[in-house]
């Protein structure tokens, strides 16, 4: 395979690295390679710095979310926030059905259901009385 | 079970109930011509609870009871117009109904009122006189569901059509009551009962919130029921052992047929159902009363466990419904009918 020019010519690469022809002093070599060596160091550095922003971000992250797995809440296609973690969290545990589904419209009072008796809510809110039967 | 069951004696305002769970609080009213009851935990959370259930039921009877002369759909019921602009609330409810209506083939309808007031539930049903020597009209069918447009808030029917929303509005109460209480709460769980039918929101208590599953609360020599826990979603029962009425030489109940418009003749006197939503599970049970078989293969397509009782007595259970006292009740988690219901309120 035929190479390219100035892939092999040496005086084309110094001009392409910003000479204008003529041929540097030993001080401006030594300059030139000092200058390259910091661009490179600084390279490197900045390569160096992105990698360990990355990193700290990333472990960040990971962190937080997981921690906010105890807590968050999640919506279910139904719209029902539930626990992520279960439904089971710091709930109380009930040995009595404390509801009851049955024929339509009709009912069982849950303190009749656990031979209780019912006694006034302490909301103190009076409301009109559905007369609907929707 | 060893406790007996009684009619719950609501009044107007919440009465909390004494009872030996101290782990939950629970209160109950009369509301929508039933009872309303709510548990929550952890109980001092149940005054923000009941405020927030107040205030939908409240917004749930003027937006969908039959009952008011004031209510929205009643004044819908009563016009001669064909188009209508509705509040946000009745929106909802009517596209949970029509997408109930589509999801069961038409099974359940919003648009069988006028066959109930035909057959003589015209009114709260401890209104309506449980015995009249006259025979009803012959029932007709249902104009049906595919007669009506609903566009967003867009309402266009044809004039003269009583809509009646008992098939699914109870279930929908339930299910926003339940959110609007957890919403309002620092944390925990609650489930509202409206007439029974279930629905939770938040956290359950450990193992699920138990439930009886029964037939008739009445105390008769019926099937006992049978407990099971369940953490989402809702429970319904329809069934025609109750609100039942008599015209002429007819007994007649409340569920109707649309395709008849007389009361269903029910393969099934009682259905109970679990779902995403209690509004969902409401539908569903109303199906399988009305259509039988055909409804149940639309129920165990979409995996919903059913506890269904024969005219027998016999009882039959479907998909993973518990077979023993305080089996876990698992609805699907995969909501189709809401899913149907966001396409019909517009937000593809």
């Amino acid at each position: 395979m035929e190479k390219l020019p100035y892939e092999t010519d040496p005086e084309r690469s110094s001009r392409y690295a910003g000479d204008t022809g003529r041929r540097p002093s030993t001080a401006e070599t030594v300059r030139n390679d000092g200058l390259r060596k910091i661009r490179r160091m600084s390279n490197w550095s900045l390569a160096a710095l992105v990698v360990g922003i990355g990193a700290t971000t990333g472990a960040l992250a990971a962190a937080t979310q997981s921690k906010a797995v105890g807590t968050a809440a999640v919506t279910t296609t139904a719209g029902t926030p539930t626990s992520a973690a279960g439904a089971v969290q710091g709930g109380p545990t009930l040995g009595s059905p404390v509801a009851t589904t049955s024929a339509s419209g009709v009912t069982v009072s849950a303190a009749a259901q656990q031979g209780g008796s019912p006694s006034p809510a302490n909301s103190g809110r009076v409301t009109p009385t559905g007369s609907g039967d929707s | 079970m060893t406790s007996t069951l009684v009619l719950a004696r609501t009044s107007a305002t919440w009465q909390q109930a004494d009872l030996d769970e101290r782990g939950v609080a629970v209160a109950e009213r009369s509301a929508l011509g039933t009872t309303a009851s709510v548990v929550v935990w952890p109980p001092h959370e149940l005054p923000r609870a009941l405020d927030a259930v107040d205030r939908q039921l409240v917004a749930l009877d003027r937006q969908a009871s039959r009952f008011r002369e004031d209510s929205e759909i009643s004044q819908v019921n009563s016009s001669e117009s064909h188009s209508f602009f509705l509040s946000e609330g009745l929106a909802e409810l009517l596209a949970t109904a029509l997408a109930a209506a589509e999801l069961t083939d038409g099974l359940v309808d919003p648009t069988v009122g006028g066959a109930l007031i035909a057959m003589g539930y015209d009114r709260d049903f401890s209104s309506v006189r449980k015995s009249r020597p006259d025979a009803p009209t012959v029932g007709t069918p249902a104009p049906g569901w595919a007669s009506i447009e609903l566009d967003g808030r867009l309402l266009r029917r044809p004039a003269g059509m009583v809509l009646d929303l008992g098939a699914t509005a109870k279930g929908v109460g339930s299910d926003r009551s339940a959110h609007a209480a957890r919403n309002s709460m620092d944390g925990g769980g609650v489930l509202v009962s409206l007439g029974g039918d279930l629905a939770v929101a938040g956290e359950s208590p450990q193992g699920g919130w138990p439930i009886l599953v029964a037939e008739d609360p009445l105390g008769d020599q019926r099937p006992s029921g049978h407990v099971v826990r369940f953490n989402r979603g809702g429970v319904a029962t329809s069934s025609v052992v109750c609100r039942r009425w008599r015209r002429g030489d007819r007994t007649l109940h409340h569920i109707i047929d649309p395709r008849t418009g007389e009361p269903a003749q029910a393969h099934w006197r009682t259905a109970t159902v679990a779902a995403p939503t209690c509004a969902h599970a409401n539908a569903a049970s109303t199906a399988l009363i009305v259509g039988g078989d055909d409804a149940l293969d639309m129920v165990t397509a979409a995996g919903l466990p059913a506890r269904l009782i024969g005219d027998d007595g016999s009882v039959r259970l479907i998909g993973s419904w518990p077979d023993h006292d305080g089996g876990e009740l698992v609805a699907p988690a995969v909501d189709r009918l809401g899913s149907r219901v966001m396409v019909l309120r517009g937000a593809r």
